[in-house]
């Protein structure tokens, strides 16, 4: 009963992001989308199953989607940084750097290092206010205009209201199609997960993953909806936490889970609506 | 080299309120240049206290003080009465009480850390908690301006302090009632948080207090206290002391309702998707997270224009790795103890005043948790400096450490100084000042009509006019006296001796002689051309933009020509 009444919630929990963003968009915008994840999810797979080449479908990614050019790097860097083994994977880093090159143009015009005007007029008004140019050039520079949108980015990308809330539900964001990603009460499942996340067997998986990914989506003028390929690291760190929660040998688990199988329907019912009634 | 030791935390004590010190009085009255509404209306109240024993509706010594839609609580405006009567209403005394109790914040913090940390690490903690509060942009900027909640938190943390001091001392549980009690009065947040935090203080350390030698002073303490919330707690069912609370509240549907309600769905549908317990409880979670999300504390900050300094928020962004592992650290490690337990305590009620509230990330209700949070900020510095082995590295990181201490300093003089006086001054109501001293040189015999259509000015008049609050109070009528705290209708219409606040009425008011005040959509230079009006002065914002414009009618030339 313990076990189904878990796998019901994993599964109600892993259902919300792709249906919502399956619905607010084109099947062939999905599938872009979609793509990335399938990639990464095959690699978790091999990864689980102790195969040497887990790597190589994440290498793959940006042959699909471009704007992930640098997430090969990251990846298998960040991977060899966290396994501390950094000569076993050195093939696979200049092979990263390949696909990077190949990708590079369509890459490119797509990064918060695209020309912004105004950003840099703004830049240049404020230096007339200050007293003196030195004092000016410490805190208004060009620099400023690419690290001010990689910040605003990562932690944009590292906030659980983003994926439980949709942001703040008062908070109105022109580039982000602010869909539900998880039911909000599943925060408490996430929360739980990062707690155990040290005694995960996929651990090193989930922090190269999330680490090269939010790295890469951050370099991107818009992530919206590209940060659909987080779903894996997230939702595995999700599951971690929803089986440490059943682990609890409580009758809270009962009622809670009822509380969250009736939010997660109303939400559903609330997104199905929004889109198709 | 054990001096040293034994000395330091002292030092950078001694080093964080001279840095206080400078970063609340420095250009006090003058940074931001004008009062705002809020601020000009503590002090009116309080001049008019001074002068006349009631406040400007002539209701003597209120319990909470009448302000515009809302009421405000009594601590602040009582303490404003003997500044104001030594250095007169000015900006640089209505905002004085913010910024002694925010640097007197600093020493009271460095002792409670101390006092619950372990001893082999208590100095440090607490002299970088005190250094990093003193520098920390968000308690700099509700202590350089009007704001009771500084003075609330001061009583609240010192409630804490006295009452952990206490359980050496148990006459000291007394005191720490009393601070509690004030702490209650002082500001609406406090209302919530402080009796929380005592009855989570109770609840801990029960045996002790209940224990023979204990349970005295704190009957005795409890019984202070409510002496002292008496008078608040005589008003406590009136619409006024709740005015505040009702209307900003997520879960009073009268004015809204929640985010997400989807209209036009009715019956069984409108059932599920329009569920008022879900939407409430998700939008009560979302606020109560993003009190502790990094991107609001590093990155966005508060979404009120006015309350915040620009280019920062409510940390500095060299701060967001020492939260995270600070917090990895504080919920590991149970050594920490005491300092744990009311981190986490404090962390995990703090946002609720503010997360009942429908403001996405309200910084000021929410500021008791500055404290938790620059403790797990100073907790992950010390984790960081303790990971590092060599001796040079650790050099190396202290210099780096005081560099950063450096770079914030020189980024609060870039945002405070230069950019929030730019970029901020509408929203600090600037041009008020500029407009009443031209107002002086007006020919007194003409009426003065002011344009309420946007703003409620007439404080900010009364405020820089300095003008008398007995003949105010004679002019004027709000509500029956009677009913001030509980008829919360407002007068549009004010009168300030010459001068009336009202809309302009363009028709009437072209006809008579007399001069007219409002913004530049009020009074538009098409205006100015249609009506005949003459221009006496553009009052301007450092921007260049038009604040107010005052301009004189002549009827005379808006006669009606003859067909």
């Amino acid at each position: 009963m313990k076990s189904k009444l878990e796998n019901l919630l994993i599964a109600l929990t892993l259902f919300s992001w792709p249906f919502n963003l399956f619905l607010a968009n084109t099947k062939t915008d999905f599938l872009r989308y979609l793509i990335p994840l399938i990639l990464l999810s095959i690699s978790y797979l091999l990864y689980t199953r102790k195969n040497k080449f887990f790597l190589l479908p994440a290498i793959i990614v940006p042959f699909f989607e471009p704007k992930l050019a640098i997430f090969p790097i990251l990846f298998v860097l960040t991977y060899s940084l966290v396994t501390k083994n950094f000569k076993k994977y050195i093939i696979l880093i200049i092979l990263s750097f390949v696909v990077l090159a190949v990708a590079w143009r369509p890459f490119k015009g797509q990064t918060i290092f695209s020309y912004d005007y105004q950003a840099r007029q703004q830049v240049l008004r404020n230096i007339t206010l200050y007293p003196n140019v030195a004092l000016a050039r410490v805190f208004q520079n060009k620099a400023r205009v690419y690290t001010d949108k990689f910040i605003s980015n990562i932690f944009a990308l590292t906030d659980p209201n983003n994926y439980f809330f949709a942001f703040h539900p008062r908070e109105i964001i022109v580039t982000n199609q602010n869909l539900y990603k998880y039911p909000f009460l599943g925060i408490i499942f996430l929360l739980i997960g990062i707690y155990f996340l040290e005694k995960s067997s996929n651990k090193n998986f989930i922090i190269a993953s999330f680490v090269s990914l939010i790295i890469s989506l951050s370099l991107l003028s818009t992530f919206d909806r590209n940060d659909f390929v987080l779903w894996l690291p997230i939702s595995l760190t999700v599951v971690e936490g929803t089986k440490r929660f059943f682990a609890f040998k409580n009758k809270f688990v009962y009622l809670f889970s009822i509380i969250f199988i009736v939010f997660v329907l109303i939400q559903l019912v609330r997104n199905y609506t929004a889109f198709h009634i | 080299m054990n001096n040293i030791k034994r000395y330091l935390p002292y030092l950078i004590l001694f080093i964080s309120i001279i840095l206080a010190i400078i970063t609340r009085f420095y250009k006090l009255g003058e940074i931001p240049k004008e009062l705002y509404i809020d601020e000009a209306g503590h002090g009116y109240s309080a001049y008019s206290i001074l002068k006349t024993g009631k406040d400007e509706f002539g209701k003597s010594f209120p319990i909470v003080f009448r302000q515009f839609t809302d009421f405000k609580a009594p601590i602040y405006i009582y303490l404003l009465v003997p500044l104001i009567s030594i250095f007169g209403p000015t900006s640089f005394a209505v905002r004085l009480p913010s910024s002694i109790f925010s640097i007197l914040t600093i020493p009271l913090i460095f002792f409670l850390v101390k006092k619950i940390s372990p001893k082999t690490e208590g100095g440090y903690i607490a002299s970088i908690s005190a250094l990093l509060l003193a520098i920390s942009p968000w308690h700099i900027f509700y202590g350089r301006a009007t704001f009771e909640c500084t003075v609330a938190l001061f009583f609240f943390l010192g409630g804490v302090f006295l009452f952990f001091k206490g359980l050496e001392n148990p006459k000291l549980l007394i005191l720490s009632a009393v601070s509690f009690a004030i702490a209650i009065t002082g500001y609406n947040a406090q209302r919530l948080i402080t009796p929380l935090m005592a009855i989570i203080l109770f609840i801990k350390y029960r045996k002790v207090l209940l224990s023979k030698t204990y349970i005295k002073f704190l009957l005795l303490g409890t019984l202070v206290g409510l002496a002292i919330l008496l008078p608040s707690l005589s008003i406590a069912l009136t619409p006024g002391f709740w005015a505040r609370a009702t209307g900003l509240n997520i879960f009073s549907f009268n004015k809204a309702f929640p985010p997400g309600y989807m209209n036009g769905k009715t019956g069984f549908l409108g059932l599920i998707v329009n569920n008022l317990t879900f939407l409430s409880s998700k939008e009560f979670l979302s606020l109560y997270i993003s009190y502790l999300s990094p991107r609001n504390m590093f990155v966005l900050g508060d979404y009120n224009s006015r309350s915040f300094f620009p280019e920062l928020s409510t940390f500095f962004l060299w701060q967001a790795p020492f939260y995270l592992i600070g917090l990895y650290h504080l919920i590991k490690n149970k050594g920490l103890g005491e300092l744990r337990f009311f981190t986490l305590a404090l962390l995990i009620i703090g946002p609720l005043p503010a997360a009942v509230t429908r403001d996405p990330y309200s910084t000021i209700r929410a500021l008791q948790l500055i404290f938790p949070q620059i403790i797990i900020v100073t907790i992950g510095i010390i984790a960081a400096y303790r990971f590092v082995q060599k001796r040079i590295l650790k050099i190396a990181f202290v210099l780096i450490f005081i560099l950063l201490i450096i770079y914030s300093l020189a980024k609060l003089f870039s945002s405070v100084v230069i950019l929030n006086e730019y970029y901020k001054a509408e929203y600090w109501n600037y041009g008020w000042e500029e407009v009443a001293s031209t107002i002086k040189t007006l020919n007194p015999n003409l009426p003065i009509v002011v344009d309420t259509a946007r703003e409620w000015p007439y404080i900010q008049i009364l405020f820089s006019l300095k003008f008398d609050p007995a003949t105010y109070q004679k002019e004027n009528f709000e509500v029956p006296l009677n009913e001030y705290y509980t008829n919360l209708n407002r007068q549009e219409v004010k009168k300030i001796g010459n001068i009336i606040t009202r809309k302009i009425q363009w028709k009437p008011d072209i006809k008579k002689e007399q001069y007219l005040i409002g913004d530049s959509l009020a009074i538009s230079q098409q205006q100015i051309e249609e009506h005949k009006l003459t221009l006496i002065k553009d009052v301007y914002y450092p921007d260049g933009r038009i604040a107010y414009r005052i301009v004189k009618t002549n009827p005379q030339l808006n006669l009606p020509s003859e067909p």
